[in-house]
């Protein structure tokens, strides 16, 4: 879903940030974007005297994006954490600690200050208690309607909540029939940005690795992300 | 903690981080079996690939559990990455949805559904029909 | 026997988990059901009970502050801070909230 959104505001003439933290493939899959082997943000690490990682020398925040995001279509700029190898992280640790150095600070740079970035965060509530709640404007919590999913996004919502409130809305995703998105509201006390539908358009997708918005532009799911780029334009937001 | 709990005659079954993060820890004699369980799609058969290929560095005995398998289409997709393994196909099963909608265990939903019931010859294949003495 | 349940996120992996439990219980076996996830949800898929098994997170997040160090042994671990399912399932939930892991 984050990467289709991604794609869809970029569309809209956004300029687009995408950042994956999963130490495991996902996004650029479904942003469409080519992955090469090694991860980018690498090179963007070295280690000091005191033997930690360290962002090397004149490696900021809009530099970085610059050399090291990968290229995602309509424009999309994918900063991506580094992937589990067979022997673990150990050997792309530079990675992940590189894109952990830069995630507090893209909001130094007056270049991305007006860039919309779309983070993807890994399943679970436990990335968002260490690492995204104090950086994220707006939490998109995408819930499918099981109950795993509600918990866990009720969860996400009461780690995010704390110490300080952040706005949080419900998506619901992958939605099979009305019940299913009344309940997931329900469970909430709250509407949904959106409910994007179970959609069989994208089971190929799904199957194949391409991207939602690629193999299945005219479908229901893709129609309802793009209704909620709608609802997160700033004057629909209510006040 | 799984490498401290004693056999004694009970059947451990744990459930893992999601990820490869946990298979990574998991060392030889640990463990009597690593059930990866995966769908068709490319993200989960990408991991599920890593998870196999660790848990045999390792000399683990793994199982793969191809799951809300609809056609042939699918299977042929998790066979094409994970096909040197024994793959134990559950198919996509409009009760274990229910199930998961409403909070119930599969099993209380409808035991006999197609998607219960190949689990359950999953749990003969790992652990045998008969309970040790 | 000990057989563990691994996957990406969302797979089924839970679902089979707690299944595979209940129907091993069925079959005569004695079963402990482990969920190592930090994000414990295994109690819904043995019939725990979504509220219950959300309760059981609290509770464990609340005795790895101090509790634990009064239980030596696994078993006795288990004995005091599992939980029943049904068939006679034993659950236990193991998560490690508290070490930071970013894979």
């Amino acid at each position: 879903m984050a990467g289709t959104l991604a794609r869809v505001l970029a569309r809209r003439g956004h300029r687009v940030l995408a950042l994956d933290s999963d130490t495991l493939p996902g996004l650029a899959l479904s942003l469409g974007a080519v992955v090469p082997d090694e991860p980018p943000l690498l090179a963007a690490a070295e280690k000091g005297e005191d033997g930690r990682w360290r962002l090397r020398k004149g490696i900021g925040p809009m530099r970085a994006v610059r050399r090291y995001a990968i290229e995602a279509p309509d424009g999309v700029l994918l900063l991506q954490s580094g992937k589990h190898t067979d022997t673990g992280l150990a050997p792309v640790m530079g990675a992940v600690n590189a894109f952990y150095r830069l995630l507090p600070r893209l909001k130094e740079p007056a270049g991305l200050r007006d860039w919309t970035i779309v983070g993807d965060l890994s399943a679970g509530p436990r990335q968002t208690a260490y690492d995204w709640a104090p950086y994220a404007e707006h939490i998109l919590l995408v819930v499918e309607p099981t109950w795993q999913s509600m918990l866990t996004a009720r969860r996400i919502a009461r780690i995010a909540a704390s110490p300080r409130p952040v706005k949080m809305s419900v998506v619901v995703n992958k939605a099979t029939d009305e019940a299913g998105a009344r309940r997931v509201q329900d469970f909430f006390g709250e509407a949904a940005l959106a409910v994007i539908p179970a959609d069989e358009a994208l089971r190929e997708a799904e199957r194949s690795g391409a991207a939602p918005i690629d193999a299945a532009p005219d479908g229901p799911a893709v129609a309802a992300i793009e209704g909620l780029a709608d609802a997160l334009e700033p004057s629909s937001l209510p006040a | 903690m799984l490498g401290e709990l004693e056999g004694d005659g009970q059947v451990v079954v744990g459930d893992l981080e999601a990820g490869i993060g946990t298979v990574l820890r998991l060392q030889s004699g640990m463990v009597d079996a690593v059930v990866v369980v995966v769908q068709p799609t490319a993200k989960s058969i990408d991991i599920a690939a890593r998870a196999t290929r660790i848990a045999a560095t390792r000399e683990l005995d793994v199982l793969v559990v191809a799951n809300r398998v609809r056609d042939e289409a699918d299977l042929s997709a998790i066979r094409d990455a994970l096909g040197d393994h024994e793959i134990f196909v559950i198919p996509d099963d409009p009760a274990i949805l229910r199930a998961d909608q409403e909070g119930l265990a599969p099993i209380d939903v409808d035991s006999a559904s197609p998607g219960v019931t190949a689990i359950g010859e999953l749990a003969g294949r790992l652990a045998g029909s008969t309970a040790p003495a | 026997m000990k057989i563990v349940v691994a996957g990406k996120g969302g797979v089924g992996k839970t679902t089979v988990a707690g299944t595979v439990s209940r129907a091993l219980a069925r079959n005569g076996h004695r079963v402990l059901a482990l969920d190592a996830d930090a994000n414990p949800m295994l109690g819904i898929s043995l019939g725990v009970g979504p509220e219950d098994t959300d309760a059981l997170v609290a509770v464990r997040q609340g005795l790895e502050t101090g509790d634990s160090e009064h239980e030596p042994t696994i078993e006795g671990f288990v004995e005091r801070f599992g939980t029943d399912a049904p068939d006679g399932v034993r659950l236990v939930v193991a998560s490690r909230i508290d070490q930071f892991d970013p894979g």
